[in-house]
């Protein structure tokens, strides 16, 4: 009998341990789980944040290739104008309708340097992206990988050109400093230390794209002067032969100027672009769970700001 | 490349042409009449174009594109010089015509310092 009750507290107390540990690893069940549904819920968030930044990222790139673009045709307009003024007062001299144009202050070659200057950036924003997709994608693809140790090689020739010469040194060694990171962007455990790592290098190469951006613009307003002073002689000849029938020109000539060289505001709205750039990724540097978003809207809403202007001024 | 003290002599030839297109750019704008108005921006394109040797000089990325560039500058000074006999012709008011003159000789100066 005493054998029996002895047996009975046994399975007594063994059942009542049994309940409590099952209650024990439920409640540990839980709280592991709710752990790891707020840890997903922040890395989506990051990743989100992170696939905007990337895509920020290529949309100022693509409306710092339009005005590149712009600058290189701005020249070509006014190299060919400007003998069509000469043609058009009766000089003798070869005046070819479709002359091809060769580029002497933005060349060819100097462009594609500037376009690596801008795939630094993109790449680094790949980058960034690939760290936030985690296991499944941590990888950039051999191209990538391939264009940016070719752009690390110009860097470590000293291949990129500040506007300010003092500025060239440090310029490249930016360069090089975000391709390794692009090149080695696996050792980043997290976004936040990748972005911090770079930061004060993408802040150089955003300064001399900045700079590159303004001294383009004066020249463009430059060229559209000259155009305009030959405008001008046209319309007062126009007004000595056809009198109050030369309004009808002076309306023309208004209007044609800013279809052929882009505006001032373009260039400025694209300067703020990068600097949302860059304050973009300080707020990755910064953030947590994906933190960065009113950083990140502005960099979006500007670059797409920027290429629509590019957009509607071509 | 130029050295920095050959970018400041740039960056000055570049500030001086700058100053003496925009005094005739007032001039271009004033003008009443087509000839005048022809033969100064005949001046102003000269001026510019001589803007654009000094800007291709100034983005030159290596030394012998550097050299090509100061070469060229260098052989159309005299050029330069004689648009400004042809500005002092052009322009009516003398002090202006001065003003012009003195920032291209201040250009040609810097140039020759390359």
């Amino acid at each position: 009998m005493v054998q029996v009750l002895r047996a009975d507290k046994f399975y007594t107390r063994s059942w009542a341990f049994n309940e409590r540990s099952i209650k024990v690893k439920n409640t540990l069940i839980i709280i592991v789980t709710a752990f790891a549904l707020s840890g997903c819920a922040g890395l989506t968030q990051m990743q989100d944040t992170v696939t905007k930044f990337d895509q920020g990222a290529h949309s100022v790139s693509t409306a710092q290739m339009s005005l590149f673009h712009q600058v290189q045709a701005a020249e070509c307009n006014r190299n060919f104008y400007e003998k069509a003024f000469d043609f058009s007062q009766g000089q003798q001299i070869p005046f070819d309708l479709m002359e091809p144009c060769t580029n002497k202050e933005l060349t060819d070659d100097q462009l594609a340097i500037r376009q690596k200057l801008m795939d630094t950036i993109t790449l680094y924003a790949d980058a960034i992206q690939t760290l936030a997709n985690g296991t499944d994608d941590t990888n950039l693809s051999t191209n990538s990988k391939s264009v940016a140790s070719n752009i690390q090689n110009l860097a470590k020739q000293q291949g990129f050109t500040a506007v300010t010469s003092t500025d060239t040194s440090a310029l490249n060694a930016a360069v090089v400093a975000i391709t390794s990171m692009i090149l080695d962007h696996t050792k980043y455990k997290e976004i936040k230390e990748a972005a911090s790592a770079v930061q004060q290098e993408l802040t150089t190469v955003v300064a001399e794209l900045k700079n590159e951006n303004t001294n383009d613009i004066i020249g463009l307003e430059s060229k559209k002067t000259a155009f305009s002073n030959q405008l001008k002689a046209a319309v007062l000849k126009s007004r000595e032969t056809r009198g109050v029938a030369s309004f009808l020109d002076v309306v023309e000539a208004h209007n044609f100027i800013p279809s052929i060289f882009p505006s001032p505001q373009n260039a400025d709205q694209l300067n703020k672009a990068l600097d949302a750039l860059v304050a973009a990724n300080q707020a990755l540097a910064n953030a947590k769970n994906g933190g960065a978003i009113p950083e990140i809207s502005d960099l979006i809403s500007r670059a797409q700001q920027a290429v629509t202007l590019f957009n509607s001024s071509k | 490349m130029p050295t920095p003290s050959q970018q400041i002599n740039l960056a000055s030839a570049i500030d001086n042409i700058r100053a003496a297109e925009n005094l005739l750019k007032q001039q271009i704008n004033a003008a009443n009449d087509s000839l005048t108005a022809i033969k100064l921006s005949n001046e102003f394109n000269n001026l510019d174009s001589f803007l654009s040797e000094l800007l291709h000089a100034q983005n030159s990325a290596d030394d012998a594109s550097f050299t090509n560039a100061t070469t060229a500058l260098k052989s159309h000074a005299s050029g330069l010089q004689a648009d400004e006999a042809t500005i002092k012709g052009i322009v009516d008011d003398v002090n202006i015509a001065a003003n012009i003159i003195s920032y291209i000789t201040q250009a040609l100066a810097f140039i020759a310092k390359l």
